[in-house]
């Protein structure tokens, strides 16, 4: 079983995440979630138990890419998988993100299927 | 400064055309009932003069910046925004939500067609940046000349997906 941390500044995105993640029988012990980066960084503190993130990157006060970043520079986080969920596909945007230590990303809108696709290597 | 593309700039038919494929790509894969109107395609001029604007209640804007600057513009009606809402989070007619889920939603919804249309037609001609959505003040006047307009009749109500073309900072 796992734990994801869900980073969207949308409280509706982390519901429908939340949704997909069941519909894809993603096998999640629980959810937690945070608006921003700062707060991602702030909960990833606290709970020394989360598996894996799946991170917005268009979000005020820190966005996905600083969030990446900033995860990274964390020694005990420095494995930790991240998942980007983001509206922008773009190729340049995609590959900073992956350069910085991003594992994947998936593109909004997403089906249960890209959702599975891409934390299936990740998730035991 | 936007860096310079080498690129044609897209026209507003291209655009526009653009757009509805956005739409037609979130709408469809994030589950709600979606009808093109007859005003379909109209400019948003012609909306106002045959009212349609008139009856919509709330409007959720996504601006977008580089060689080509401005925003796309969903303007709906109370039930269209709840629609979209409900559609969303999957959720029937009986359950009630806060405004503020359905201005979020009504956001979310178009951040993804604005993102789609960046990553699309925007992005390969050079960088292009998106503002966070916001909610604007209904009928709160968009400078700039407008691409167009999209209606749809959702289950209940109506959006209108708009494009305006302008050069201002970003809202942030």
């Amino acid at each position: 079983m796992n734990k994801v941390l869900i980073v969207d500044d949308s409280a509706t995105m982390r519901k429908i995440i939340t949704r997909v993640l069941r519909q894809a029988e993603i096998p999640c012990a629980s959810v937690v979630e945070a608006g921003n980066g700062v707060e991602g960084m702030a909960r990833l503190a606290s709970d020394p138990d989360i598996d894996l993130i799946l991170s917005d990157i268009n979000m005020p006060e820190m966005n996905g890419v600083d969030f990446v970043k900033a995860v990274r520079a964390t020694r005990a986080k420095e494995s930790l998988p991240m998942i980007m969920v983001t509206t922008e596909g773009g190729e340049a945007m995609m590959n900073n993100a992956l350069a910085l230590g991003a594992n994947g990303y998936v593109t909004k809108p997403f089906t249960p299927e890209s959702i599975r696709a891409a934390l299936e290597a990740y998730l035991g | 400064m936007a860096e310079p593309t080498s690129q044609a700039l897209p026209g507003d038919a291209e655009l526009l055309a653009a757009l509805e494929r956005a739409v037609d790509e979130v709408f469809s894969s994030m589950v709600f009932a979606f009808e093109a109107l007859a005003e379909h395609r109209s400019p948003v001029a012609t909306l106002e003069k045959i009212g349609v604007r008139a009856s919509f209640d709330r409007e959720a804007v996504v601006e977008f910046r580089g060689a080509i600057s401005g925003q796309v513009v969903f303007r709906c009606t109370a039930d269209g925004a709840h629609d979209i809402a409900r559609g969303l989070l999957m959720l029937d007619d009986s359950t009630a939500l806060a405004v503020e889920e359905v201005n979020d939603a009504l956001k979310e919804c178009a951040n993804m067609v604005t993102g789609h249309v960046k990553t699309n037609v925007l992005d390969p001609l050079g960088k292009f940046d998106l503002s966070i959505p916001f909610m604007k003040d209904v009928g709160a006047q968009v400078p700039g000349p407008a691409c167009g307009a999209l209606v749809y009749r959702l289950q209940q109500g109506l959006v209108s997906v708009e494009l305006w073309r302008r050069d201002v900072p970003l809202h942030s």
